[in-house]
């Protein structure tokens, strides 16, 4: 059996339905007996009414469009960010490509330079094809 | 159970911005009011809303599965009236010190000046009279319905002291209102 006061201090998770289902039995029962209880419950949950009765405040017009605008703009700059990055990787691979000349594809590749066999090695553009063989 | 909003937050992740846009409609008057209520100032608190969901916009990639997505987004708006009360706090101290302006400290630290005083409503002062960690806790209660477990995450306590503010805070409010 509980009394005033175990009640008194559970009374305010009682009214928000957190207690433990054994508690809210015995927090019912006792208020169902007990006016001075009940009359603290009452008060209680009043002071919830009156939060609830105050004034709402909404945003002012255009909150959420001048938010999204703004979001945009943040996209739109990042993007802008990703353009000199761009820029520099294709720099880079033409580098690379210029550096390391890509090897033949295919063995039919290779049997195609065989015709360039007999370029005079004093050709400037022996020294190419001797790389890529 | 899995939350709905994790979709809205995914999509903003990629960078839908009518994703976001749905969120900030969800989220915008509920906000402004915790943030309101929680500093007791209009015109700050729609900057301050404005900012959580640039912040919520920024962080979508790195949110947590596990988390609420409403206790998530209260959580970056309490943190952040929090940090505006503490830099208020130090401002108004400095202010003092040079030029002796006279404010009203509230029990907890919170402060308005005398002249500003603008919420009329009896149970709004009392509200402000509040320490602000009873204030935000009763307030994602009674205006957010959120579940003690909810208000924990948001506030970064336990359950059982959650509890225990909210407790404190209607008794505060309930001999607030009685002597009037």
């Amino acid at each position: 059996m509980l009394t005033c006061s175990d009640v008194l201090e559970g009374i305010s998770a009682y009214l928000d339905g957190e207690t433990e289902p054994a508690l809210s039995d015995g927090i019912s029962r006792h208020l169902a007996e007990c006016s001075a209880c009940r009359t603290e419950a009452e008060r209680l949950s009043e002071v919830d009414l009156a939060l609830k009765e105050l004034p709402r405040y909404e945003v002012t017009p255009g909150f959420t469009t001048a938010l999204a605008e703004a979001v945009r703009e943040s996209a739109a700059s990042r993007r802008k960010l990703d353009w000199p990055s761009r820029i520099f990787a294709r720099i880079s691979g033409m580098f690379e490509e210029f550096v390391h000349p890509p090897g033949p594809q295919s063995s039919e590749g290779i049997h195609a330079l065989e015709e360039f066999d007999d370029v005079p090695s004093s050709f400037m553009g022996h020294a190419y094809f001797s790389i890529l063989n | 159970m899995v939350d709905p909003e994790h979709d809205l937050i995914d999509a903003i992740a990629r960078g839908d911005v009518d994703a976001f846009e749905r969120l900030v409609r969800r989220y915008r008057n509920p906000l402004l009011n915790f943030i309101c209520r929680y500093l007791g100032d209009r015109p700050t608190s729609e900057d301050l809303t404005q900012e959580v969901f640039l912040r919520i916009y920024r962080a979508a990639g790195r949110f947590e599965p596990r988390t609420k997505v409403s206790s998530w987004v209260f959580r970056i708006a309490y943190n952040l009236a929090m940090n505006e009360l503490k830099r208020r706090r130090r401002f108004l101290a400095l202010r003092e010190d040079i030029d002796g302006t006279e404010v009203q400290v509230m029990e907890d630290g919170s402060f308005r000046e005398r002249e500003s005083i603008d919420m009329k409503e009896e149970i709004a002062t009392a509200m402000a009279g509040l320490p602000e960690s009873q204030r935000a806790a009763l307030l994602l209660r009674v205006n957010e319905e959120m579940s003690y477990r909810e208000i924990a995450d948001v506030m970064g306590l336990s359950v059982a002291g959650v509890e225990s503010l909210i407790f404190r805070a209607r008794r505060h409010l309930k001999n607030t209102l009685r002597k009037h």
